[in-house]
């Protein structure tokens, strides 16, 4: 091990220490301290990336969005890393009593610092010629995008724990560069991607449906069905993640489901909602089941994009509290999510069935040494998705269908005030005529 | 006929919390409501550390079937043996990811 590599792994120690539990970094009130060591780690972040992957910049005009980020996604980590991190400011005047956890606080941040430094410093000194390039590079790129994450991680400490919430402006740095770092770490772990190009879709196919508030959440989660039954290819660990990501939706929709409509419902209500429970714990067991299989093909991305904007839209609505309060008002709302949240069971299970018939997903053989075989048609994940899947229909016909909302057509009869109808109806002959038409009237013509 | 995988060796502390937390998500007795965010956390926190390439070999599943409250010690005791004992940085910060979403979830 080289002097920078245990220099480095001294910084990854003391930040994995930070990082593992939420209330260790936002206990700090030296915000000395905590900018210094901020700033360095950013700092040590901004050279190796611009020393190891040069060519991999290009410049993001505007805000880097996600298209950019499946497409661009180290240029849009080194365009997030680019400013020095928001400053932070502990309290207006400090209390008089240290709070609890303090001092450990400061001295983590201390220690940080002091790790970010030295580790910097010997980056820096060091021949450029020795630095990794090339494929080397990746390894390189992993570890500070895994720094990156970890650094945003406690930047979210610092603004979640600040008892003003000033900081909670920095929070969506926070976010954003969280989610970059998590995309590079993966792609660098991954090795290049000789062929990445060709594999992705366009761009615009990349867009998942925006989940802006709660009425947009039963078109995304439609389109979450639709791209898991068209997805190219997803590996049994990405269809379990992605069954069980659903499920954590679908229990929130059947709490919604039990707190809000008509108390005369409750009783009907919560029961569904404890069949839409079972539901969700069965998608768990798909995951389960896939865990000890492999696939050799790459991940259509779309899938887990949805996926995001589904998880990401609910989080931004707020806690199951402020969903249930949001749905209270628009049950048309809950009721089409629920339909539409039931239509992925059945997609999952017919892609996993596809999967399985063409041989793309592998089991580990039984022998001494590893190896791996097609799936057979009878292996636990296809009981597994078959059983949601028949589940799903049944609860699909259980769900009242949502009323029409004032977007259907509405025929003119309908629009038009019933008293004047009734007034033409009840009016006599019209004054213009000498007197009622009569059939003899049209027979006898001019 | 057997196809070849190329994967990377499980690290000792890592392959004890994967264990136990699968243990914890094969899990299915217990009243539903317990039990249903138990194993979705359980499930969360082991896709965390086994988000890795080339992949780890198949995780122990031998282990009985516990709740999550039970096998979380473990699990803990285990990460933290992770973060501190010698290891590449990703693998210790994947480590930390995985603890602080463990004890998030145990909250």
């Amino acid at each position: 091990m080289t002097r920078y590599e245990a220099d480095l792994e001294r910084l990854a120690t003391q930040l994995a220490r930070m990082a593992a539990d939420p209330t260790v970094a936002s206990a700090a009130t030296d915000p000395a301290a905590v900018d210094r060591a901020r700033l360095a780690l950013r700092q040590w972040c901004r050279t190796v990336l611009d020393d190891v992957a040069p060519a991999q910049h290009v410049q993001i005009a505007g805000r880097p969005g996600l298209a950019d980020l499946a497409h661009r996604p180290i240029s849009v980590l080194r365009a997030l890393l680019g400013h020095d991190p928001h400053p932070f400011e502990p309290y207006s005047s400090l209390p008089e009593t240290p709070l609890p956890g303090e001092y450990a606080a400061n001295e983590h941040w201390q220690t940080l610092l002091g790790a970010a430094e030295v580790a910097s410093h010997e980056w820096s000194s060091s021949d450029p010629v020795s630095r990794p390039s090339g494929e080397q590079a990746w390894a390189t790129v992993a570890d500070v995008a895994a720094i990156a994450e970890a650094g945003a991680l406690l930047d979210r400490d610092l603004a979640a724990g600040h008892p003003d919430k000033r900081g909670a402006g920095w929070t969506r740095d926070g976010w954003e560069i969280a989610v970059a770092a998590g995309e590079v770490r993966q792609l660098a772990a991954s090795g290049p991607l000789l062929s990445a190009t060709p594999l992705r879709p366009a761009p615009h196919r990349l867009k998942p449906v925006s989940v802006r508030s709660i009425d947009t959440l039963a078109p995304a989660l439609a389109s979450l069905a639709a791209i898991v039954a068209g997805a190219k290819h997803l590996g049994p660990g990405t269809m379990g993640a992605l069954a069980a990501t659903h499920a954590q939706t679908v229990r929130t929709l059947a709490g919604a489901l039990a707190a809000t409509g008509p108390p005369a419902q409750g009783a009907v209500r919560k029961q569904l909602a404890a069949s839409l429970n079972n539901h969700a714990d069965m998608l768990v067991n798909v995951q389960v089941a896939g865990r000890p299989l492999q696939s050799l093909e790459p991940d259509d991305p779309r899938p887990a994009l949805q996926m995001q904007e589904i998880r990401g839209g609910l989080r931004r609505i707020g806690d199951a509290g402020s969903v249930r309060i949001a749905f209270r008002q628009d049950q048309t709302s809950l009721l089409g999510a629920l339909g539409a949240a039931l239509a992925f069971a059945p997609a999952m299970s017919a892609s996993a069935y596809a999967h399985i018939q063409s041989g793309r997903w592998l089991q580990p053989t039984r022998g001494e040494r590893l190896g791996w075989e097609k799936v057979s048609p009878d292996a636990p994940i296809a009981e597994a998705a078959m059983l949601v899947q028949g589940q799903a229909h049944t609860l699909a016909r259980q769900i009242p269908r949502p009323r029409p909302t004032g977007l259907r057509h509405r025929a003119p009869h309908e629009l038009l005030p019933r008293p004047l109808l009734y007034r033409d109806r009840q009016r006599g002959p019209s004054p213009l005529l000498p007197h009622a038409p009569t059939f003899g009237d049209f027979q006898r013509g001019p | 006929m057997s196809i070849e995988i190329p994967t990377q060796p499980i690290p000792e502390h890592i392959a004890e919390a994967c264990a136990w937390l699968s243990a914890a998500e094969r899990y299915t007795d217990g009243p539903l409501e317990m039990r249903l965010p138990e194993r979705l956390a359980a499930g969360d926190v082991l896709n965390v550390l086994l988000d890795v390439r080339p992949p780890y070999p198949p995780i122990d599943t031998s282990k009985p079937a516990v709740p999550l409250a039970e096998a979380a010690p473990a699990v803990v005791r285990a990460l933290e043996q992770a973060i501190e004992a010698g290891g590449p940085p990703e693998q210790k910060l994947r480590a930390a990811r995985a603890l602080r979403q463990l004890r998030e979830a145990m909250r």
